[in-house]
């Protein structure tokens, strides 16, 4: 059951070369990258047909590795090697999308805390956008570490740390998986299966606290399922491995170290409550470590995080409420939000066609879990948490519960993943033709393709232009230049409001306080056409002395709001900036629709 | 000794990378990169590993699982010590990294867990699979290459110009304009300081990312600062107005505007010196009402 070494083959399916086939489907890694490099060149030349480049270089790199992870042949170090590397390869696709700077929401945010302990050598320093994030400094520290030591921008350093860290996620999964089914290729093809879960090319990719966190959970899976199989000798060790693996996730990401304490209780319940099992050999002492890490931690240094995430649990719960009993309407699925572009219909089926597969190859695995490894606490939890992802499906059709329901999955889908790998390996034992191989691996490469197609809005699958060359010169957008100038200009450190995008460019090339949403109301301020007098009020109990406006709609959208327009932006009424425009305010820089002005003197 | 041979590689090996970070100076970053790596992300984990499990209980990936893990763990705790007990900075890290790799391997080494080094068994791949991984380090580093160059903006690509104004000093001011267009413009900008036009400037032509500025002198005057204001007129064809700022708060405009006195054709038949007016009767008396709403008896 334990087994992770390669299964008998015959020595007509042995590839010659000792590799196996790692060097060819490496090849087509490389072409797939190649094929998405060539597609992020198109979009960011305007020019069509990068979505087609861009899926068949997702194609090379996920079907070749599953085709070959199908077959019975491979030895464990060539399945991992297989694994780590369309791991590697996925994400060296999020790299190749922004390959200049940062440009995800989180990742700006995150950029400014690098900053901050670059430039006081310290943790903790206020962040003005996530002010939560600081409390969590385990990765801008080690990025901080890097950049220190190396010399490296941060912005390298970042991508340098997910890299490192990525490459855990498929490895520790597959090491899991094969312990917990038996199986080395139910623990591979269910390790490349976790690349389906919607966040896993993009937003898991980015550089965020979670992006650290989850690949050390995926690490503590594997110990946890190290500590199962243990002698009852070797348990202590494996129980006080997970635990340090865990002292090292609590100051990374809040919620990652919540969901590893309710893994934990969830095993150890599962211990205490099937037949044939000793409830004392469940992972309570590891389980009551890790909540005494994570609350400690929490009511000592982090207590900020009940604000931050008690409204998007209240959101999530009263939207779906409101969503059930229609009194709101649901989210578009497709979309981003309002006005964004919808996917397109092949890609819609696309999605809906894995949807249906990953639906057959849970249920599928759950019959095989009930039938087969019923009384397995970790197959049972892991099925159970595959069940919930399912459940959670219905609340993507929610406008805030969508966020949440995204988010989870990132823990959800291990179980997921290791129930496709469970279902598929049985089909694969029972119907080794070479046909059906290829229809397993087709599978894991349409529920990949469906995640990706579920996780990203289509218009922002693709890089945008954000350096370009005009006559030999380089030329950034202009929100870029308007916040360099703002850090020339006006100093370091002002509280300057702002919409989203711009804000957090203020954040880190300008290195200013940037106020923008809701708390406190600048958005209003910022998009209104008239000036009232409680938002002159608001300023000045703010302290904000500089105001930009930007009217781009874009710059609200903090994933499409950094880049150069393609054609007329759509934009908010000319009243809502010009009413800055008065004979007690400076207006400082002008450069069409992004204006800054000096409202100090503003009565 | 020579039974935990990789614990001292390692102890050494972090040592040396630590040495390199902390001794090489700025411009050597990729002398620096592989050292700082393998002292954040590698070493410590090795160690680490080594001191809590013994050398025969995990397999290779797992190892190579472990140590990139437990790497991470053990920086982070690293970084909340020296945050706690010293400071965060390269002297700090290169020492903090180095020494928290040593205690590990030195736990592991008296834990008997050390491995003695060994030579890895080199596979032997056939030509094919050499050719075929060299292709893909090929592709990966052309991918990449790609990536990594910036190109022509989209046809339709929006650029702009910027027009921007700072205090320099208490007598002048400095005015930037700075194009950010994607292709030539010229430009003519128009100051006024209290009110009065001082200087135009241009017309100059920028390129896409060049930027032209202008010190303009804003002299005290009794009564305060003076109001500069500057208009930049995009020069294509015609002249337009593209770009408008100012410095206003706290400051004085000297010129009172004239108040613009209506106009009245040279036929109008009631037309004085002051204008056109219009007779009006009120209380027995006449009485000339201009357009600008001045009124004079007649006499």
């Amino acid at each position: 059951m334990t087994s992770v070494a390669a299964q008998p083959a015959t020595a007509a399916e042995r590839p010659p070369s000792p590799l196996g086939a790692l060097p060819y489907v490496a090849l087509a890694a490389g072409g797939g990258l190649a094929l998405i490099a060539v597609a992020n060149a198109l979009s960011r030349t305007g020019e069509s047909g990068g979505s087609v480049a861009f899926w068949a270089g997702v194609l090379l790199i996920v079907f070749p590795a599953a085709l070959r992870l199908a077959g019975p042949s491979a030895s464990a170090g060539e399945r991992a090697a297989l694994v780590g590397l369309a791991g590697l390869a996925l994400y060296a696709a999020k790299v190749l999308r922004d390959p200049f700077d940062f440009t995800f929401a989180d990742e700006l945010a995150h950029l400014r805390n690098v900053q901050n302990i670059l430039s006081s050598g310290t943790l903790f320093e206020p962040n003005s956008i996530l002010p939560v994030t600081p409390r969590y400094p385990g990765l801008e520290s080690l990025a901080a570490a890097l950049v220190d030591l190396s010399g490296i921008s941060p912005f390298w350093g970042g991508v340098l740390l997910v890299g490192f860290a990525r490459v855990l996620v498929p490895l520790a999964l597959m090491l899991a998986f094969t312990r917990i089914t038996g199986s080395a290729r139910a623990g591979s093809l269910g390790a490349l299966a976790y690349a389906a879960t919607p966040t896993f090319l993009y937003f898991a990719a980015q550089f965020s606290y979670a992006s650290l966190a989850v690949p050390l959970m995926t690490v503590v899976v594997f110990t946890l399922t190290r500590r199962e199989q243990a002698a009852d000798s070797d348990r202590a060790i494996w129980s006080l491995v997970t635990l340090v693996v865990i002292a090292g996730i609590v100051p990374v990401h809040h919620v990652t170290g919540y969901a590893i304490v309710a893994l934990l209780f969830a095993v150890a319940l599962a211990y205490a409550v099937l037949p044939g099992r000793r409830a004392k050999d469940g992972p309570w002492l590891v389980a009551v470590g890790a909540l005494v890490l994570a609350s400690g931690w929490l009511l000592l240094e982090a207590w900020q995080t009940i604000d931050y995430l008690r409204p998007v649990v209240r959101n999530a719960v009263s939207d779906t409420f409101d969503t059930v009993f229609r009194q709101s309407e649901g989210r578009t699925p497709f979309s981003a939000g309002p006005g964004d572009s919808s996917a397109p219909v092949l890609e819609r089926i696309v999605a809906f066609g894995s949807v249906l597969a990953l639906l057959a190859l849970v249920l599928g695995g759950v019959r095989i879990v009930w039938y087969q490894h019923r009384r397995d606490p970790l197959l049972l939890v892991f099925s159970l948490a595959a069940l919930v992802y399912l459940a959670t499906l219905p609340l993507r059709l929610i406008p805030d519960a969508w966020e949440t329901a995204s988010r989870a999955s990132e823990y959800l889908f291990v179980g997921v993943a290791l129930l496709t790998g469970l279902a598929l390996t049985w089909l694969l034992d029972r119907r080794p033709e070479r046909w059906i191989r290829a229809v397993a691996a087709a599978t894991v490469a349409l529920v990949v393709c469906g995640g990706i197609i579920a996780g990203w809005p289509s218009d922002a699958r693709l890089a945008k232009p954000l350096k370009v060359t005009v006559d030999g010169r380089t030329l950034l957008p202009p929100t870029y230049a308007a916040a360099d100038w703002a850090g020339a200009q006006l100093g370091r450190g002002r509280r300057i409001a702002a919409e989203d995008a711009d804000a957090r460019l203020l954040l880190t090339r300008a290195g200013q306080t940037a106020i923008q949403g809701t708390y406190p109301d600048v958005q209003t301020v910022l998009r209104a056409e008239l000036l009232e007098p409680w938002m002159s009020q608001l300023l000045r109990e703010q302290r904000i002395p500089y105001v930009l406006t930007d009217r781009r709609r874009a710059s609200g959208d903090n994933i499409l709001g950094y880049f150069f327009d393609i054609g007329i932006p759509d934009r908010f009424p000319a009243a809502a900036a010009g009413k800055f425009d008065r004979g007690d305010v400076d207006r400082r820089y002008d450069a069409g629709d992004i204006v800054v002005y000096d409202v100090r003197a503003m009565r | 000794m020579r039974r935990a041979g990789d614990l001292l590689l390692v102890a050494a090996l972090a040592a040396a990378c630590a040495l390199v970070c902390a001794v090489a100076g700025d411009g050597a970053e990729a002398v620096r990169v592989l050292p700082a790596a393998m002292l954040v992300l590698v070493l410590p984990g090795y160690a680490l590993t080594a001191a809590l499990l013994a050398p025969g209980a995990i397999a290779g990936v797992e190892r190579f699982v472990l140590t990139i893990a437990l790497s991470i763990v053990a920086s982070v705790i690293t970084a909340l010590m020296l945050n706690l007990l010293w400071s965060l900075e390269t002297t700090s890290w290169a020492v903090g990294l180095a020494v928290a790799t040593a205690l590990a391997a030195l736990v592991a080494g008296r834990r008997g867990n050390g491995r003695p080094l060994r030579r890895p068994p080199a596979p032997a791949p056939g030509l094919g699979a050499v050719l075929a991984l060299a292709g893909a380090v090929v592709l990966a580093g052309g991918a990449f290459a790609l990536g990594l160059t910036p190109l022509r903006a989209p046809d339709d690509a929006q650029g702009t110009t910027a027009l921007w104004i700072s205090p320099r000093g208490e007598n002048a001011v400095t005015i930037g304009v700075r194009s950010i267009e994607l292709e030539r413009w010229r430009y003519e900008l128009d100051v006024r300081v209290a009110g009065q036009r001082t200087r135009r400037i241009g017309p100059f032509v920028l390129d896409p990312g060049q930027e032209r500025l202008e010190l303009v002198p804003a002299p005290r005057l009794a009564v305060g600062r003076p109001v500069v204001e500057a208009v930049l007129h995009r020069l294509d064809g015609r002249a337009q107005q593209v770009r408008r700022v100012a410095l206003r708060s706290g400051r004085r405009s000297l010129v009172v505007k004239p108040v613009p006195r209506p106009r009245c054709p040279r036929s109008h038949p009631l037309r004085s010196a002051r204008g056109c007016y219009r007779v009006v009767v009120r209380d027995g008396r006449r009485l000339r009402y201009y357009r600008s709403g001045r009124k004079v008896p007649v006499a």
